[in-house]
């Protein structure tokens, strides 16, 4: 199944309560012990922000591209639906058109 | 150079709904079991620390698997964004705060670099059919204050209105009241999720119009 991540441009990058790093906010937390947890590449202690943001997260999406997880086949790979226009992505930042920051 | 992607930031694993869709209580997300990622609270000073850093401006504050507006320093973590000149979103259902806390947090120096985002799914007859247990009142008491601030210290203000079959029929007299109560922008949306997620425990998200 191809997908298409939508942590590839760095935009869903998620902290936990514990202050630890996930590509985003989907990630099953069994998986993420095994990986970002103990991963220095995921740890903000050890490893930039931006650095992650820019690298890793990309890293973990061409990865994904490859062999997707089951989360990610799920979140990621849905078609555009018809109706209000607006694709709904529960972490999804809202930017308002025509206001500059 | 500046990074332009928001950090999300999940301040508290604790919320006053029960929408079924939610990972906190659908049963088909497998290993998202409630023992992993009932946390708690964020540490509020890990909370700001992240502020600190000038490489990062843009920041979200999420509502995974809990509302933000539920941490306990809440008011506290963003007057210290704020004070930073950050950009910042939150992303909240609005029920069950009093009018203190709107009052306090409409005090704040906001500008239009801070957001607020208002996932509410309907009117007062049909929102708590997916957001279950959703408080009209607060939510309109939360809207009301702050789309009353005077726009040079008012954050930008969406509703987002989750279309459902039931509650289709509402998006215009929701987009109006949205207008009145000083919202900048209201969003329906059609969700990317299949209906049957939805279908939990509640069968009017199918059915509509009732009769």
């Amino acid at each position: 199944m191809a997908i298409t991540p939508k942590c590839k441009n760095g935009d869903t990058l998620y902290v936990t309560p514990f202050g630890t790093l996930r590509p985003c906010c989907w990630m099953p937390e069994q998986y993420c012990w095994k990986t970002f947890d103990v991963d220095p590449k995921w740890n903000m202690n050890i490893t930039p922000v931006k650095q992650i943001k820019e690298k890793t997260v990309l890293e973990f999406a061409e990865s994904m591209q490859k062999q997707p997880l089951g989360v990610c086949k799920r979140m990621c790979s849905g078609e555009k639906k018809e109706g209000y226009g607006e694709l709904f992505n529960a972490t999804q930042k809202m930017v308002i058109e025509g206001e500059s920051e | 150079m500046l990074t332009t992607n928001p950090i999300e930031i999940e301040l508290t694993t604790k919320c006053t709904l029960g929408c079924p869709a939610c990972p906190r209580n659908a049963d088909d997300y497998g290993e998202h079991t409630k023992e992993n990622w009932d946390v708690g609270h964020m540490d509020t000073d890990l909370a700001k620390s992240f502020a600190n850093d000038p490489e990062d401006r843009d920041y979200l504050f999420v509502g995974c698997y809990g509302d933000p507006i539920y941490h306990p320093d809440f008011i506290d973590i963003v007057r210290y964004y704020i004070e930073r000149n950050k950009m910042l979103t939150i992303h909240t259902n609005g029920s069950f705060k009093k009018q203190k806390f709107w009052d306090e947090l409409a005090s704040l120096n906001w500008s239009r670099k801070q957001q607020f985002n208002f996932s509410v799914d309907g009117l007062e007859d049909t929102n708590h059919l997916y957001r279950i247990r959703a408080n009209w009142k607060s939510i309109m008491m939360g809207m009301k204050t702050m789309g009353a601030l005077p726009l040079d210290r008012k954050p930008r203000l969406d509703w987002k209105f989750l279309v459902f079959p039931y509650n289709e029929h509402q998006v215009e007299d929701a987009r109006k009241l949205a207008n009145s109560l000083g919202i900048d922008r209201f969003l329906p949306v059609t969700s990317e999720r299949e209906i049957e997620v939805y279908n939990t425990d509640t069968p009017e998200l199918y059915e509509w119009p009732k009769q």
